[in-house]
């Protein structure tokens, strides 16, 4: 693994990039299913991923879907289409949004000290500075259940894509409407950078 | 008599002892006779035969004896043998002496208890007499005893009889008694409960009561002591009134004294505070009035109205002169804002004159710097034309022109023209530089400036305008991006169709649509049940279901709709087809065919004379026939020449036809 991000201590291809995004999405949708009370706490095992404990679901429907909505999401994030990634939490009988959580992504990889090697782009950063800011955004996360509201009725969640317009829409892919919340309180989290991609964290989540 | 027996025959005695015995065979026979003969037999027990044999000898005869002794004198006589026979004969003798007198014994004692016996005898005698006169007597009371004790049974069974009869009368009394017994037993029981209930209700009043009087001499003393607290309390009730008048009363006066006391203080201590105030008047007036000695300063009032009135005098010069002086300063401060506004305005003024001279100077710069260029340019181009004239000159001077030359000199006019072009320009520009600098004071562009002024600052407003709207319209976007609003131009929102979501929500309408189909299933259920079947109660509710309005069969009565509307559809359509074909044939070929029946057709003229005028076909295997009819009668002409000749019916119709038209045109 180490190998494919870097070749020398400190450059990331944009794969590695996309690898690394890719990661923290799975762990931070996770992390958040775990924390909301979403899906029962048995089914999450601890995992050790990027130096903290994170809980992985182990319910397979929930992996199976999670996989391929992020190999999509990894696909449209080296093509560029990618512009936003929302986890919408909805209560389940009356299918109004409780909570949505936003992972904003800003490509920074032709202005940002990056440099063209062979071809592609690399991205000059510390991998364990990378995983040191995604650490701290994962711990923010996690400390996040403190102040958010309880969600006391059945929940379920789905993930919302944006895209640049003419991005073609896959075989299994719908487009639909976007997920408001009236009277929302927003709170955002640390962003952290791999030098080619920026990710910025918020929730907004209704206010009782 | 027996001894004398004895002595000669031993025998005579057993004899008589015989006879005795047969006499009385009932006495005490073996007693004596044993007696009689048994010491005989245990006395000697040398031998019992030979005892036996010496009874022998004396109850049967003296032969036994004899040949006792016969065969001792036959033998030898030895004198062992004699002597032995001596000794025998002594022991013999001897033997014979104890024997007699044994015998005398004997004989005695037998006579003592003949004696005795003749003494039993009689007493037995008389007891047997005794006994037989008992035995009678008894017998007598037996036969006495039996006829009581007959007489005793008749009378026993008598009582019997009569004892069961009245045993059985008994019994059936102890039953009914017993009945009553019972009856009255319950009887008792209920009334003792009742009584039993009264009892206890009685009981617990008389505890009641008992309590009662038990609490009486209590309550005695309560009553006392109630009246004297009665009557202490009305005391003190009117005590109370009494000393409630009087407060009320102090209360009243209370309020009042402490109201003149309130004053009082307050009188003292503005009594107080006017002292010192008069005092300080005093002392006031006292300084004021200066040059009065003090004696008189107790009627300083006076002196202080002087000196008060002098003050308002000087004081009513004073306002005058500060009225002057205030309208003096207003008129120098209207004169000094009227110069400030002259002076902001020549400020600005000098200001927008720098602006324009910066601008002029900063044009002027530019201007000199295009100058430079253009005559830097046209240097260059000037020793181009220099060079090209040169390469002609070198060229004119070979004096052989070919294409290549041709070419050259096309170029070359072609660059002359363009020189001259820049030259214009170059003239132009200078023009414009001269008039640049030349031109700041004058008039025209003075006012083209201040147009052009105005116009850059309408402009610069306006672009703060939409400067600031631009913020503001950020600031929105901002914040409505960050509630999720997204712009549809920009971007676009996918997500996976199998969704957890979506999922949930899949569930949550087959787990509604389930429960809807049990929810309609459990109410036939209940109504089956309700209408009273008990059996087959699944089966009614699934015919009920199948025979209700489940949605197959809406969907088919919708289906049965839509096919009846079609259906009304088509036939109207239909009619007005059939109509109008109708019609088209009727005026095409000159006849209306009505269907009368299946294969009934009735025709009639278009030009018929009459309503009545028609022809009836009948189709027969396909082929038509004409029927009789009235009309058809009055056109046997046409029928034998068309049909029975030609065979052809639709030439028969249009002779038809032709011969109604001629008819009617006629």
């Amino acid at each position: 693994m180490a190998s494919t991000k870097h070749q020398t201590d400190g450059t990331i291809t944009l794969k590695g990039s996309s690898d690394l995004v890719k990661e923290y999405l799975d762990y931070g949708i996770n992390s958040i299913l775990y924390q909301r009370g979403i899906y029962p706490e048995e089914t999450f095992v601890q995992a050790e991923h990027f130096g903290i404990t994170v809980f992985m679901s182990t319910d397979e429907k929930i992996k199976s879907f999670l996989k391929s909505v992020l190999d999509q999401i990894q696909g449209w994030l080296l093509q560029k289409k990618l512009q936003k990634i929302s986890l919408v939490i909805s209560n389940s009988v009356t299918k109004e949004v409780l909570e949505r959580w936003d992972f904003k992504v800003q490509y920074e990889g032709d202005a940002n000290g990056s440099a063209v090697e062979n071809g592609r782009i690399i991205g000059k950063k510390d991998l364990t500075v990378i995983q040191k800011e995604i650490r701290s955004v994962l711990r923010q996360i996690s400390g996040s259940v403190s102040f958010l509201p309880l969600l006391d009725c059945l929940c379920a969640f789905d993930v919302l894509v944006y895209t640049i317009p003419d991005c073609e829409v896959p075989q299994e892919w719908d487009e639909t409407q976007p997920a408001f919340i009236a009277n929302a309180q927003e709170l955002s989290f640390r962003t952290f950078s791999t030098s080619l991609h920026r990710m910025e964290t918020h929730v907004s989540y209704k206010v009782e | 008599m027996f001894e004398s027996q004895d002595t000669e025959d031993p025998t005579c005695v057993i004899k008589m002892l015989d006879e005795f015995r047969q006499c009385n065979p009932t006495v005490n026979r073996p007693n004596f006779i044993d007696m009689a003969v048994v010491p005989t037999i245990l006395q000697f027990d040398d031998c019992v035969v030979s005892h036996d044999s010496k009874k022998r000898k004396h109850t049967d005869s003296n032969v036994s004896v004899d040949t006792a002794e016969d065969s001792n004198i036959s033998v030898l006589a030895s004198p062992w043998e004699t002597r032995r026979m001596k000794a025998e004969l002594a022991e013999a003798k001897a033997l014979n002496a104890s024997l007699e007198e044994r015998i005398k014994k004997l004989h005695s004692v037998r006579m003592e208890l003949e004696l005795v016996f003749d003494n039993e005898k009689t007493s037995f005698l008389k007891q047997r007499e005794r006994d037989r006169e008992i035995i009678r007597m008894l017998e007598g009371q037996i036969a006495t005893l039996r006829k009581r004790e007959v007489e005793s049974r008749d009378e026993f069974s008598q009582y019997r009889q009569s004892t069961e009869s009245s045993k059985c009368k008994l019994e059936k009394k102890i039953l009914r008694l017993q009945e009553e017994y019972t009856h009255l037993d319950d009887r008792f029981k209920q009334e003792l409960k009742l009584e039993q209930d009264k009892g206890e209700e009685t009981r617990e009043l008389l505890e009641k009561q008992h309590h009662n009087l038990m609490r009486l001499p209590d309550l005695e003393r309560e009553v006392a002591s109630l009246r004297d607290e009665n009557r202490n309390l009305r005391d003190a009730v009117r005590n109370k009134l009494v000393l409630e008048e009087e407060v009320v009363d102090l209360r009243s006066r209370q309020a009042g004294f402490e109201l003149r006391e309130q004053k009082l203080a307050q009188l003292d201590a503005s009594q107080g505070h006017l002292e010192s105030m008069l005092e300080h008047w005093r002392q006031l007036a006292r300084d004021h009035c200066l040059g009065v000695p003090p004696e008189k300063a107790m009627a300083g009032p006076e002196f202080l109205r002087m000196r008060i009135e002098t003050l308002q005098q000087k004081e009513l010069q004073l306002t005058a002169d500060l009225g002057d002086l205030g309208i003096r300063l207003k008129t120098a401060q209207q004169a000094k804002s009227k110069v400030e506004m002259e002076l902001d305005k020549a400020t600005k003024q000098i200001e927008r004159l720098q602006v324009t001279n910066d601008d002029q100077s900063k044009l002027i710069k530019r201007l000199q710097k295009r100058l430079l260029l253009v005559s830097r340019e046209r240097d260059s181009y000037r020793s181009q034309l220099d060079m090209y004239e040169k390469e002609l000159t070198v060229t004119s001077s070979s004096a052989l022109l070919n294409s290549q030359q041709q070419q050259q000199r096309s170029r070359v006019e072609a660059l002359e023209k363009t020189v001259d072009g820049y030259r214009d320009l170059v003239m132009k520009l200078e023009a414009d530089l001269e008039k640049a600098v030349k031109g700041s004071g004058g008039i025209q562009f003075s006012e083209r400036i201040y147009k052009l002024e105005e116009e850059r600052n309408t402009l610069q407003q306006e672009k703060e305008q939409l400067m600031k709207r631009r913020d503001e319209l950020e600031v929105e976007l901002e914040y409505r991006a960050l509630k999720g609003d997204f712009n549809p131009m920009k971007s676009k929102v996918l997500h996976i169709r199998m969704n957890p979501a979506a999922t949930v929500e899949a569930q949550r309408e087959d787990k509604l649509t389930h429960l809807q189909q049990e929810c309609n299933r459990l109410q036939e259920r209940v109504r089956v049940l309700e209408g009273g079947q008990m059996q087959d109660v699944t089966q009614e509710v699934n015919l009920r279901l199948a025979a209700s309005s489940t949605q197959e069969v809406q969907e088919l009565q919708e289906q049965v709709k839509s096919y009846e509307t079609k259906l009304q559809r088509l036939k109207e359509a239909f009619k007005t087809t059939s109509q109008e074909y109708r019609e088209v044939c009727y005026m095409l070929l000159g006849y209306k065919i009505d269907r009368i029946k299946s294969s009934l057709y009735r025709l009639s003229s278009m030009y018929a004379e009459s309503q009545d005028d028609y022809l009836l076909f009948k189709l027969a295997d396909g082929n038509p026939e004409l029927l009789e009819t009235p009309y058809s009668a009055t056109l046997e002409q046409f029928i034998n020449l068309h049909l029975k000749h030609q065979h052809s019916i639709p030439v028969f119709l249009s002779a038809i036809t032709i011969d109604l038209f001629g008819h009617q045109t006629e």
